[in-house]
């Protein structure tokens, strides 16, 4: 009897010898190649999407700078103007020695 | 090892017949390595179909440390054992995860003179956990090379060996309880 038992025990656990691997439906490579097509279009990368950051912010610092450098010259142009203002007539007059 | 690469690179690229072959190639045993877990084919059609997307989008991380074959058994390995701890995890009475798993699941590519045993097979190795469970359904029902089943857990010869001869004890356990009810078919 413990023979019987171990011999099929045995058997048991050969069971899988010799078997054939279950086959799959044709049909479901379709279902992967639409999965991937859908996992695309929501998957941005992460690191991509730190570089379009970076680069938005390096466009948006140049384009401050140049903002900010183009109006502190306009004021330092004025600013020269209204300083040179007084001296105009000045240097004009001096020159009128012989009057 | 130097064509896995280039089927790689070619998938990486966006080649779909690359893809497709590699699909012929290892669909079946995917497909065979999930069934052993879920013991369920539409469960383990959707375990396939991510397998397979996982694929797609990690080619870009297969380095070549191991094979393909290797690689792609792991994936399918971790992907199934996720997903039943998933499922298990949305169970909400334990009645109900008795009641959606087969009693007696039957394999589709066994032998006829086998159907019995395999069924209890299958029935006994449930009482095991996850990686006794791995070793033995990759040695014992995908034939796998004992080094290879150890480079899928990542893990040594030694530890498959004693992990197998640890989950072979708590099955025989199962089945000497199980022996007096069998179904004898041999006389």
């Amino acid at each position: 009897m413990d023979d019987n038992k171990e011999k099929w025990i045995e058997e048991v656990f050969q069971s899988m010898q010799k078997s054939q691997r279950a086959q799959v439906r044709p049909e479901l490579f379709q279902n992967v190649k639409k999965e991937i097509a859908a996992q695309s279009i929501k998957i941005i990368p992460l690191p991509l999407l730190k570089k379009y950051a970076a680069v938005a912010a390096v466009v948006l610092l140049v384009n401050s700078s140049v903002l900010l450098y183009y109006d502190i010259s306009e004021k330092v142009s004025r600013e020269d103007i209204a300083t040179l203002e007084p001296y105009k007539d000045q240097l004009i007059t001096t020159y009128l020695i012989y009057e | 090892m130097k064509k896995e690469k280039e089927i790689i690179r070619s998938i990486i690229n966006g080649n779909e017949k690359a893809f497709a072959s590699l699909y012929d190639f290892y669909s079946e045993k995917v497909y065979s390595t999930a069934l052993s877990y879920t013991k369920n084919v539409e469960e383990a059609e959707e375990i396939t179909q991510d397998v397979f997307v996982k694929v797609y989008q990690s080619a870009a991380k297969f380095k070549g440390d191991s094979t393909l074959n290797t690689w792609i058994y792991r994936i399918t390995v971790n992907t199934s054992l996720n997903y039943i701890k998933k499922k298990n995890r949305f169970t909400l009475f334990k009645a109900m995860k008795i009641n959606t798993t087969p009693i007696d699941f039957q394999h589709p590519g066994v032998l006829l003179e086998n159907k019995e045993n395999a069924a209890m097979l299958y029935k006994v190795m449930d009482c095991l956990p996850d990686t006794q469970k791995t070793a033995f359904v990759l040695s014992y029902i995908e034939h796998l090379p004992r080094q290879e089943v150890a480079d899928i857990m990542k893990t040594s010869l030694k530890a498959v060996e004693s992990l197998l001869q640890r989950g072979k004890k708590k099955m025989r356990i199962e089945l000497e309880k199980s022996y007096p009810h069998r179904r004898n078919f041999k006389n």
